[in-house]
């Protein structure tokens, strides 16, 4: 019988129905990893975006309310960062888990903190509304370190791919671990290449001067290359 | 074939059987943007972005 009077589906050979099968399956697949590439471009900087508003907010009334000197909370915001050239800022966060890093940037515990002597290491995600393109960062480029009392002008002094174990780069003094800091370093570290985890990209720079908040905003802050 | 199956499951007429439809979609696609892909993606580890001691150790 070709034809099924009481039911409104065609008949159809067995080997028929299972490669609709197949290809409805296909298709359901397709469409789920593109929602995922979408999720992991778009869905986690949104994300990391609503939380920033949140952090940068607190981090205004934390400075509106004294007790600067003491060493935030994990989780809470210590500073707010700057890459002109980029068009970016960020508040950064203490700690580098992945709740911290769920916020923003965060801030290696134990480094230095916006302008000490030492190395003030910054992880953040390598999403568009993080640290995507600081590969584009030359060496002389601008990035600014902005506390509750002054400006931190560092200056970009290169730029590399090391492993993920390379623990030196976040040293005091940047791949000599044990040797005392003499200068004040800022080194950034996100995942490289883009969406992948066997490597590390690492941003160094260095402390070329230091404003205060009361001499006004930087002229570098402006600075667009 | 899951999608003629579930289509006459869904009750009403055709506009009623839309509406449904869209819901249903709607509700699958935050069920994985919400849920299931922050998990995927923690299981992943395309995420980390320290450097540290035991990072990218297999």
């Amino acid at each position: 019988m070709p034809y099924q009077q009481d039911d409104d589906d065609l008949w159809e050979p067995p080997s028929r129905r299972l490669a609709r099968g197949v290809g409805e399956l296909m298709v359901t697949l397709g469409v789920i990893a593109l929602l995922f590439a979408a999720y992991a471009v778009y869905g986690k900087a949104w994300r990391i975006e609503a939380e920033q508003h949140l952090i940068d907010d607190r981090l205004n009334r934390t400075w509106a309310t004294a007790n600067a000197g003491e060493a935030p909370a994990p989780g809470q915001p210590l500073a707010r960062l700057h890459i002109p050239k980029l068009d970016m800022k960020w508040a950064v966060v203490e700690g580098v888990t992945q709740a911290d890093l769920r916020k923003g940037p965060g801030h290696y515990p134990k480094t230095a903190r916006p302008g000490e002597i030492g190395n003030m290491a910054v992880a953040g995600h390598r999403i568009p509304s993080v640290f995507w393109d600081i590969d584009r960062l030359r060496e002389g480029d601008t990035i600014v370190a902005e506390t509750r009392n002054a400006w931190f002008i560092y200056s970009v002094t290169g730029h590399r791919e090391v492993r993920p174990t390379a623990v030196e780069v976040v040293a005091p003094t940047p791949d000599q671990p044990g040797v005392p800091p003499e200068r004040a370093m800022l080194t950034l570290t996100t995942c490289n290449p883009k969406f992948q985890n066997w490597q590390r990209l690492v941003v160094f720079a260095e402390l070329t001067r230091s404003q205060a908040k009361s001499a006004g905003r930087p002229p570098e802050l402006e600075k667009r290359k | 074939m899951i999608y003629p199956w579930i289509w006459g499951k869904l009750p009403g007429g055709r506009y009623v059987k839309t509406v449904c439809a869209v819901l249903l979609v709607a509700a699958a696609g935050s069920l994985l943007w919400y849920v299931v892909f922050p998990l995927v993606d923690l299981l992943l580890g395309l995420d980390e972005v320290t450097v540290e001691p035991s990072a990218g150790q297999p």
